[in-house]
């Protein structure tokens, strides 16, 4: 499996940087079940031909109010994952690859199973939410597998080391 | 032929005897990786059995003790299955 495709060593960092926060942003904005909003983040639009269900009518013209929080937090979080999943490691050797690709194959099973139970037991309003979080999954389940083997392989080594 | 299942955790697949040979020659695992240009976590990988390398490592390691491949790796049963 060649690695031309993956970003160098030094954007892994970057990319935990950008992730974690936006993480904990999407959680928080997730769970609380108020939605906030940053109002600065909130643009109007002139809508001209369809008039749709947020309409504010104004006697001339039509405007729509759309507030690109979630956009910003959607965005920041799927670049973290993609840098932190899809950067190279400090030396990029064959069992790395293989883990990496293994890791990879873990996370692509598990997505959708994880939907197929999500589509036996939840209905309604939540199940939009959990599919929206599935959006997110197979990457943070990559990057949580991955870690964790290159984590247990780097305990075992420390206890055989000769 | 008696196998030391004590000293190593997997014996079921390819067996190799590069602790031996790194003794010989009297080289770390770190300076073993740094001369076949891995990481020394692989080359402990191979030596506990854990992780089979491949052909073009196995043939870099073969040369770097002045010894065959053969000499080095051993096929075993369940890496025909």
């Amino acid at each position: 499996m060649e690695t031309q495709f993956l970003f160098p060593y030094r954007y892994k960092r970057i990319g935990w940087f950008i992730l974690i926060p936006f993480f904990a942003l999407s959680l928080a904005y997730s769970i609380t079940g108020q939605v906030y909003d940053l109002p600065f983040l909130t643009f109007t639009f002139q809508e001209e031909q369809n008039p749709s269900l947020f309409q504010e009518d104004s006697f001339l013209f039509s405007l729509h109010k759309e507030n690109f929080t979630n956009e910003v937090l959607g965005i920041g979080l799927l670049v973290g994952l993609i840098l932190t999943a899809f950067s190279k490691e400090k030396i990029e050797d064959e069992r790395i690859r293989h883990l990496r690709l293994e890791s990879l194959l873990w996370a692509v099973y598990c997505n959708p199973l994880l939907i197929l139970v999500a589509i036996i037991f939840i209905y309604g309003g939540l199940f939009m939410t959990v599919m929206t979080y599935s959006m997110f999954t197979p990457l943070i389940f990559f990057i949580l597998r991955f870690n964790w083997l290159l984590w247990k392989e780097k305990k075992q080594s420390i206890q055989i080391l000769i | 032929m008696e196998r030391e299942k004590a000293v190593y955790p997997n014996t079921d697949i390819m067996k190799n005897t590069i602790r031996i040979e790194r003794a010989i020659k009297n080289i770390t695992q770190a300076e073993l990786a740094d001369l076949v240009k891995v990481s020394r976590q692989t080359i402990n990988a191979i030596e506990s059995n854990k992780y089979i390398p491949s052909a073009v490592l196995a043939l870099k390691i073969a040369k770097i003790f002045e010894k065959k491949v053969e000499d080095i790796f051993s096929l075993e049963e369940k890496d025909w299955q």
